[in-house]
């Protein structure tokens, strides 16, 4: 192992201000082939100081194998997708660097691939989960309706606002790499693994994150191996930041995702079956697979209770990159089906929407995936409030009449406004390598300052208040008096994967019993003191828990006009009122319900990506209709009082505002609208992704 | 080729290649990392500077064209009362963003400021939206630069003087 000492180490805020002094760049060669079999890598003479890396060069092993699948470090014999890394090139100067990867060729015996999840071989299966409880085949069969329904969500990308990349130098006898990425210590055994080294070996160091809607929970553990292989080879810091262009290529983007429903409802409306079917387009590798489809699966009946439900959930691999999570992992697109299907599902029933919601909603002791639901779902408070200030009913009933009444049956109404309840799952953990038991430590020191260390970082200025607030209240401490250490797994406990509400489920909680613990130790133990709390994992023995306990609550209204020359949808207005907990900062948590509503909104009606023939090309990403702030409508937001714990609100938005535009768009156009982004229709969203 | 142009008040000399661009000039030659070269297209509005008062792309900006010009960049605008104004009225207002478009966004803020003309609600998301960023809370950052737009002009924003 490399033992030079190099400069320039301390912590960095954006991976892409990472200090130059004596680095070298990296840049990638990938695969021109979606599938097939490297026939010979051929690079170019390069000058002193400038050096090729191939597979045969890594130290350890070739394949990460942390994330649910094995993932080569740079392919070698096969290649799975076009744009897969299999050669690097490491210099000192980034242009001829770039210009050595355009001039390095890569042969491969192309094969046919396949990029379409539908038609797909059990042997492309790569994850599946199901479930069933109560006899399906029966209850459909003496149900009064039975209605089928077929819903859509294609690929987006997360746009985070720093493109994906790392940096990697040493420091005396240890690795250090610097990572924009959502689990640092996924990324440091990855890394380990890759050098062949112990993972005490390896430091990493997380660096500013951004809204990154979960699009760095895995894939910068990859760009990590390489960074850190060119910094071993070359003896130099390296830094490998992808283009944006490249990044919007190669990386992972959601999973497109295809959810189908047979539902059977008795005379007077009430579900009695459901027989639900979701297929996710993981692309090569299918990382997460296994979360991925068991996460969808558990939210196919939504809100709703349900006597006979069975689900079958798959994922599959094909020839595309690695398709992966985006804000809920796998929730987002099922909680879009299911809330379009309640509305086919009052229609058919004859029932105003929220009617068949009232009347269907899971209730305490309800039947929810098979397991009695303890606390029934709070749809009467949360809708309650929500129709009272959105006019719901009145404009419902108002579009309802303009539809039915309209002169011309050919045109479209053209008003419409959507309805969507559901749940947001509590923090989880993820099926594998996850912090089973996610830490957080405290320590007072002599000078009175308290250093919250976790590896989960804040992530905006209203969770590092919240975080310091409730430090300094247990500790009678100034605010200022308390520091939340950068992120490092030399430096912070495990706390796993920012993801799934963690830093409001999980950490906060930690850090308030953390500090609870040493406000008792506080004057009769001599300072530093230092507490560790750790959430104990939930027994496998314990009884089996309905999916919606614990959950957060959310429910959307949106109101949708069209333009009456083109009939592009016009969105008036957006209510959300959610039921969380006890909120930690309201105002904070507005503004964030606020925020994501508009983002959701923009990933509805912008923001397509047609991959139905293959992966993205560069001309992909300028067509990529980013949404815009101008392009929001007046949004309300309200809370509906809770004295639970406080819960996550980050995926709320995700899951019921593409529903209730889709549920508005669909009245306003007198036609169901089952795709989604909407610009997906003119590409053809009867194809398969 | 050698560029000669005022950046953040003080002139400046280096050699470049003409079609270099102006935000890799900044960053690289300059040290200059408020900011970013994300997307190298025009897109983003994380690589804005001010030039010759107005607010552009720097990576659009081929390095001949910057000769003779005054460019200021986010550090050039921290000293400026506008820059104080914006991010006093974003910080009051709850508009804070994530860390990556901060000093774009309030550079797109301070450009109206700096236009001191009343523009509407719509002109001044239009300004905002030439910043591309997923964390920002539309109304929130609307509220701020009405807020610095009324400090700056004093009065009431949108009553006649």
């Amino acid at each position: 192992m490399k033992t030079a000492r190099t400069s320039g180490l301390s912590n960095v805020g954006r991976l892409s201000d990472f200090p130059l002094l004596d680095a070298v760049y990296v840049g990638t060669v990938r695969s021109p082939a979606s599938r097939g079999t490297i026939r010979s890598i051929s690079v170019p003479h390069l000058p002193r100081g400038y050096r090729s890396v191939t597979a045969d060069d890594i130290p350890g092993s070739a394949r990460i194998d942390y994330i649910g699948a094995s993932v080569p470090v740079l392919a070698s014999g096969r290649v799975a997708y076009r744009g897969e890394p299999v050669a690097l090139i490491v210099g000192p100067d980034r242009l001829r660097v770039a210009e050595a990867v355009s001039m390095t060729a890569v042969r491969v015996d192309e094969e046919p691939a396949s990029f379409g999840y539908e038609a797909c071989e059990s042997t492309r299966v790569v994850a599946s989960y199901a479930a069933e409880s109560g006899s399906v085949e029966a209850a459909l069969a003496k149900a009064a309706r039975v209605v089928d329904g077929e819903y859509r969500m294609g690929p987006q990308d997360h746009y985070y606002p720093e493109p994906q990349g790392a940096a990697a130098g040493f420091d005396y006898d240890k690795l250090i790499v610097f990572s924009s990425t959502q689990w640092p210590f996924q990324t440091r055994d990855a890394v380990a693994q890759a050098l062949g080294v112990g993972k005490d070996e390896v430091v990493v160091r997380t660096t500013e994150l951004g809204s990154h809607l979960d699009g760095k929970l895995w894939y910068p553990s990859l760009l990590a191996c390489h960074a850190a292989i060119a910094a071993r080879l070359s003896g130099k810091n390296a830094l490998l930041v992808l283009s944006r262009t490249d990044d919007f290529m190669y990386t992972t983007k959601r999973a497109p995702t295809l959810v189908s429903y047979r539902a059977g409802l008795d005379e007077s409306g009430r579900l009695v079956a459901m027989d639900a079917s979701v297929m996710i387009n993981a692309g090569a590798y299918a990382p997460f697979g296994a979360a991925l489809v068991e996460r969808a699966a558990k939210a196919v009946a939504g809100a709703y209770a349900c006597p006979a439900l069975r689900v079958s959930a798959l994922a599959v691999s094909t020839d595309l990159p690695p398709m992966g999570a985006f804000t809920g992992l796998g929730t987002g697109p099922v909680a879009f089906a299911v809330e379009r299907l309640a509305e086919d599902l009052a229609d058919a029933a004859g029932m105003d929407p929220f009617e068949w919601r009232a009347m269907n909603a899971a209730r305490r002791g309800d039947p929810t995936f098979g397991v009695p639901l303890r606390k029934g779902s709070p749809l009467e408070a949360v809708c309650g409030r929500l129709l009272a200030i959105s006019d719901y009913p009145r404009k419902r009933s108002s579009f309802e009449l303009i539809r039915k009444r309209r002169p011309d049956p050919s045109s479209p109404p053209g008003y419409g406004i959507g309805l969507a309840f559901g749940p947001q799952r509590p923090a989880a953990t993820l099926s594998y390598r996850d912090a089973q038991s996610p830490s957080v430590e405290v320590t007072l020191s002599k000078d009175s300052t308290l250093t919250v260390r976790s590896s989960v970082a804040p992530g905006s200025g209203s969770v590092t208040r919240i975080w310091k607030r409730i430090a300094a209240t247990a500790l009678g401490l100034q605010p200022d008096a308390v520091e939340i250490a950068s992120p490092s797994t030399d430096g912070t406990p495990d706390s796993g994967p920012n993801a799934f509400s963690r830093r409001i489920g999980v950490v906060t909680r930690l850090i308030g019993s953390a500090c609870e613990g040493l406000a008792s130790k506080r004057f009769r133990e001599a300072l530093p003191i230092t507490i560790k709390k750790t959430q104990r994992a939930r027994s496998s023995r314990a009884a089996p828990e309905s999916p919606l306990e614990d959950s957060s609550w959310g429910a959307a209204v949106v109101e949708v006009e069209l333009d009456p020359v083109d009939s592009s949808p016009a969105v008036r207005g957006i209510w959300i009122v959610a039921k969380a907990g006890r909120l930690l900062s309201p105002e904070d948590a507005a503004k964030a319900l606020e925020r994501d509503a508009a983002v959701a909104l923009g990933l509805c009606v912008a923001e397509c990506l047609d991959l139905s023939a293959g992966p993205a090309e560069p001309g992909d990403f300028r067509r990529y209709g980013l949404w815009r702030a101008k392009d929001a409508p007046p949004i309300r937001i309200e809370f509906v009082d809770d004295d639970a714990d406080p819960k996550g609100i980050g995926e709320l938005a995700y899951s019921l505002v593409p529903a209730a535009f889709a549920n508005a768009l669909s009245q306003a156009l007198d036609s169901p609208w089952n795709s989604l982004p909407t610009c997906r229709r003119s590409e053809g969203a009867d194809r398969d992704s | 080729m050698i560029v000669e142009f005022i950046l953040n008040g003080e002139d400046v000399s280096l050699k470049a290649d003409p079609l270099e661009r102006l935000s890799d000039l900044l960053r690289e030659r300059f040290g200059l990392t408020s900011l970013m070269s994300d997307c190298r297209e025009g897109v983003c509005g994380k690589c804005v500077v001010f030039l010759d008062g107005l607010l552009v792309n720097s990576c659009m900006v081929p390095a001949f064209k910057a000769r003779g010009t005054e460019v200021v960049t986010y550090e050039g605008f921290k000293s400026t009362d506008s820059y104080a104004t914006v991010e006093r009225s974003f910080r009051e207002a709850g508009a804070e963003l994530c860390g990556f478009c901060d000093s774009a966004m309030y550079m797109a803020a301070g450009s109206l400021i700096d236009a001191a003309s009343r523009p509407s609600e719509e002109e001044i998301m239009e300004v905002l939206s030439s910043v591309y960023c997923r964390c920002v809370t539309p109304s929130r950052a609307l509220g701020a630069v009405r807020t610095a737009l009324e400090s700056s002009l004093g009065g009431k924003y949108g009553r006649a003087r």
